[in-house]
């Protein structure tokens, strides 16, 4: 274990000097003139923190309005960029880790992005490695994948079908249907189809069988495109909340955190007119969209990197 | 070796198809679960379109249910409701392309051009954000925003806009230029990357060169930057144009209230209603939604097409 993690900080570092050599060269290789270069150069500075400020705001609002003082904010007229009140009041949160319908929906979200994710994998990794092999039917197998990307049957027929398997109300139907598509397959059959055909036959002549060959041989060299889409489809299913609202709209023990949110952030208006209203109840909305969103935007710099890559070699959209 | 299985592989005769087999008969066996996967989550909903061509009950089954021929298509087009939500549908799919397209590309070429390094990286990673917030959390935000009170109604309100909740707004373009700009919002970040990268790209001595002849930064990005990325700006209009019938609506579902469906009701928000809202209908609603995919397919098919002819670039 040590071993290993010590050979990943050693590669991390590797490539961080890399890339540090990669953008000193590139500095280099452009000549800037004057002083109207310059002046050109601050107002992109500018002009990027102005984007920067539009994409982060709205969220930055909702970070402080959550931990703000909930008489005083009602009060309150328009961007919220430092708390309101006299003082930090993390009530919502409170509220929401006393929830146990909130704690349930979080505890279900985990449920259905891990065994989504790890279901849609599976089902890539094979499906790719087969889809990789060079095979008679590899075309028709391929044919088959891809045409599903250019014609879908819908809303309802895709509903009755999932009704008729008998999973609407069940957690399986958040987490079997949506776990892989074909443009996920058709990534990761390119980049195992990259892998060096010598090391397949290697491990088939040692006696390798199929699974150990696309766990043990071609999985571990073309990881990361498996990864981006395990990223992506984790994203999905983090943020999904449509498919919960059609296949579990009456089990609420099985709603995941979004319909939860969902649910609140209606709500509230309504609450907001009753007569003695507990402020914190308030915030809850803001809490809720907090801990369902800041997850996410925390590990955002640790993955993106990959994403990039991902996005680059295979045009995907997440 | 990988070479030399290559040139057997083209076999013709049902001999090489045998060898075929028991070579490879286990590959197939273990296709066969994804194959079953595929069929029953992706072909057997295609069959289920027959469900626009009849008097769908769901006690009848696809089956057993009364086929009625084109009489879907034709309460469809008679009513007022479809007919309006395909109107706006269009000017929704054309005003999110207007508004959408460009910001990604300038944006990139603004990082592109910008200097210092960790500055460019954290404000990358920062307009990346809005698209990884879960729509629900996004229109929440929105529908506050917009209210009366809220910040963006409070600011319109300094150029004379009178108070008012802007998402409960009749008026035209107002709900589709918020459902428009949210699209923009969280896209055009994430939306940049392609278009960073493709940048990072273009030759660096291309550059220096043009800088050494003393061409300045607005020239240098109009003669060489942009012509390196003329091929990918097709391409993604191509996409854009081609599957904008297909994409995104769900957040109108989360914003709109039935007072504004004259101005918000989209094709997706009425194939939903008919479907899971209080007047069921299954044949219209399939009727719907198949409707939206054929257009979406020979929107795609004919976007691509022009793109070939006039770009010569083609997705397929």
């Amino acid at each position: 274990m040590a071993k290993n993690s010590e050979g990943r900080l050693s590669e991390w570092k590797a490539e961080r000097l890399r890339r540090k050599m990669e953008e000193e060269n590139r500095d280099s290789m452009v000549v800037h003139p004057g002083v109207g270069g310059t002046i050109l150069d601050i107002v992109i500075v500018l002009l990027l923190i102005i984007v920067a400020f539009i994409c982060v705001i709205p969220l930055w609002h909702v970070l402080m309005s959550s931990i703000s003082d909930g008489r005083a904010l009602m009060g309150h007229k328009g961007l919220v960029l430092l708390p309101v009140g006299t003082k930090f009041n993390i009530g919502g949160y409170m509220e929401i880790f006393n929830d146990p319908n909130i704690l349930l929906g979080y505890a279900n979200t985990l449920l259905y992005v891990v065994g989504g994710t790890l279901l849609g994998v599976l089902v890539n990794v094979i499906g790719g490695y087969i889809l990789s092999r060079e095979t008679k039917l590899r075309g028709v197998m391929t044919l088959f994948i891809i045409f599903t990307t250019m014609f879908n049957g819908g809303m309802i027929p895709t509903y009755m079908v999932i009704r008729q398997l008998g999973m609407t109300g069940t957690r399986l139907a958040l987490i079997i249907p949506g776990c892989t598509n074909a443009m996920f397959m058709l990534l990761v059959m390119n980049s195992f189809a990259a892998v060096d055909k010598s090391y397949v036959e290697a491990a088939s002549i040692d006696g390798a069988g199929h699974f150990k060959i696309m766990f043990q041989v071609i999985l571990p060299q073309a990881k990361g495109m498996v990864l981006v889409t395990a990223i992506n489809s984790a994203i999905m299913k983090w943020n999904s909340w449509f498919e919960a609202s059609i296949y579990v709209p009456t089990q609420k023990d099985k709603w995941p955190l979004q319909l939860w949110v969902k649910q609140l952030t209606a709500e509230g208006m309504d609450f907001l007119k009753a007569q003695n209203p507990n402020y914190n109840k308030y915030l809850i909305q803001y809490a809720a969209i907090m801990i369902s969103t800041l997850p996410i935007l925390i590990a955002l710099p640790f993955f993106i990197r990959k994403l990039e890559k991902g996005m680059v070699l295979g045009g995907v959209k997440g | 070796m990988a070479r030399k299985k290559k040139n057997v592989s083209p076999y013709k005769d049902a001999k090489t198809w045998k060898k075929d087999f028991k070579k490879n008969g286990v590959i197939y066996l273990i296709f066969l679960p994804i194959a079953a996967y595929f069929i029953i989550f992706n072909y057997i909903p295609m069959v289920g379109i027959l469900m626009a061509f009849e008097n769908y009950k769901p006690t009848k089954g696809l089956f057993g249910s009364k086929w009625v021929g084109w009489a879907n298509f034709a309460k469809l087009f008679g009513g007022k409701e479809f007919p309006r939500a395909f109107r706006n549908t269009a000017i929704m799919a054309v005003m999110s392309i207007a508004l959408g397209f460009l910001p990604p590309i300038i944006l990139a070429i603004l990082f592109s051009e910008c200097k210092p390094k960790k500055f460019k990286r954290v404000t990358q990673i920062m307009s990346y954000m809005p698209n990884f917030v879960s729509a629900v959390v996004v229109c929440a935000i929105v529908t506050e925003f917009v209210s009366k009170d809220g910040p963006i109604t409070h600011f319109l309100m300094l150029f004379g806009m009178k108070q008012q909740n802007l998402l409960a707004s009749k008026v035209e373009p107002v709900f589709k230029l918020i459902y428009c700009l949210i699209g923009v919002w969280v896209g055009f970040g994430y939306g940049s990357i392609i278009y960073t990268t493709a940048i990072s790209n273009v030759n660096g001595e291309l550059k220096e060169a043009a800088a050494l002849d003393g061409a300045n930064r607005f020239q240098r990005i109009w003669h060489i930057v942009l012509p390196s990325i003329k091929h990918l700006v097709i391409m993604q209009l191509t996409m854009a144009v081609g599957t904008m019938f297909m994409v995104g609506f769900d957040k109108v579902l989360l914003l709109y209230i039935p007072k504004t469906y004259e101005v918000s009701d989209v094709l997706y928000t009425y194939t939903y209603r008919m479907a899971f809202g209080n007047k069921i209908d299954y044949g219209v609603s399939t009727a719907s939604s198949l409707f939206q995919s054929i257009l979406g397919t020979v929107l795609l098919i004919t976007s691509n097409q022009l793109s070939r002819r006039f770009a010569s670039y083609s997705l397929f």
